[in-house]
């Protein structure tokens, strides 16, 4: 019987392969978000509305930020096959996901009166966040999809789909990092 | 001095504990009329996206090739 793969002068393991998609994928909405970005700038220069709430603003980064820390530690603990460790710590990344789509929801219902969708500010301001939104709900369906699986122990001997969720929920925090300065402080 | 060890020790806590200060400071300077803010917030956030990206997302295990987690 032949060994076809030692014949092979280099095989890629497929993680790697896996890897390079993923970011791959990140490059593709980066485009997305970067013309966001430049539309948001090239609208309103460097003004910010008045109305904008720094406050909920400084809450609801500071809680997408902390979820990426528990969406690491689960992934860490998903690695090594800790199953009930990596299921607390996707409890508390959706946890914390919730709160930042409820923190969204709240400053939307306040902008609704300060500056409406019709408004240039408003526009910017829907535009942003709405997309980011979006990404964020289609994170934490994909984080319940992970916690119901993890709980099950489907990930014990592979925990890629874990791995790939959780950096989907990072590069969803990274788009933030640039969203938060842009919409409330510069 | 709890958290500060407790972060050398666990690179995760080290990049959260420095991405939490980076955004006090964010938030300093937005809240103020300060000369060149806009530079410093853009800085501030291309050094937060760094810090995420190495810490959080391992991307040099991409640029390496590697399977290592």
């Amino acid at each position: 019987m032949t060994d076809h793969a030692t014949q092979l002068p280099h095989v890629t393991p497929r993680i790697t392969i896996n890897r390079a998609g993923l970011w791959l994928f990140f490059l593709s909405e980066t485009m997305l978000f970067s013309g966001i970005l430049a539309t948001r700038f090239s609208l309103l220069g460097t003004e910010v509305h008045e109305d904008v709430s720094q406050t909920i603003g400084l809450v609801i980064t500071s809680i997408l930020l902390a979820s990426s820390y528990t969406a690491l530690r689960a992934e860490h603990a998903a690695s090594s096959g800790d199953r009930a460790t990596c299921a607390k710590y996707l409890w508390l990344t959706l946890a914390l996901g919730a709160v930042f789509v409820a923190g969204v929801a709240y400053e939307w219902a306040e902008a609704f009166d300060a500056f409406p969708a019709s408004t240039e500010f408003g526009t910017v301001f829907f535009l942003m966040t709405g997309v980011h939104a979006f990404h964020v709900i289609t994170g934490l369906i994909f984080l319940a999809i992970l916690l119901n699986n993890a709980r099950l122990g489907r990930y014990d001997d592979d925990a890629w789909p874990v791995e790939a969720g959780v950096k989907y929920w990072h590069f969803v925090d990274v788009v933030w990092v640039f969203f938060y300065p842009a919409l409330y402080l510069i | 001095m709890t958290i500060l060890t407790s972060a050398r020790e666990s690179p995760g806590q080290a990049a959260l504990l420095a991405l939490a200060v980076l955004t006090g400071v964010e938030y300093v300077i937005g809240g103020r009329d300060i000369t060149g803010a806009f530079a410093m917030l853009t800085l501030i956030a291309v050094v937060k996206a760094a810090v995420i990206v190495i810490a959080f997302m391992h991307l040099a295990n991409v640029l390496r090739g590697s399977a290592d987690d």
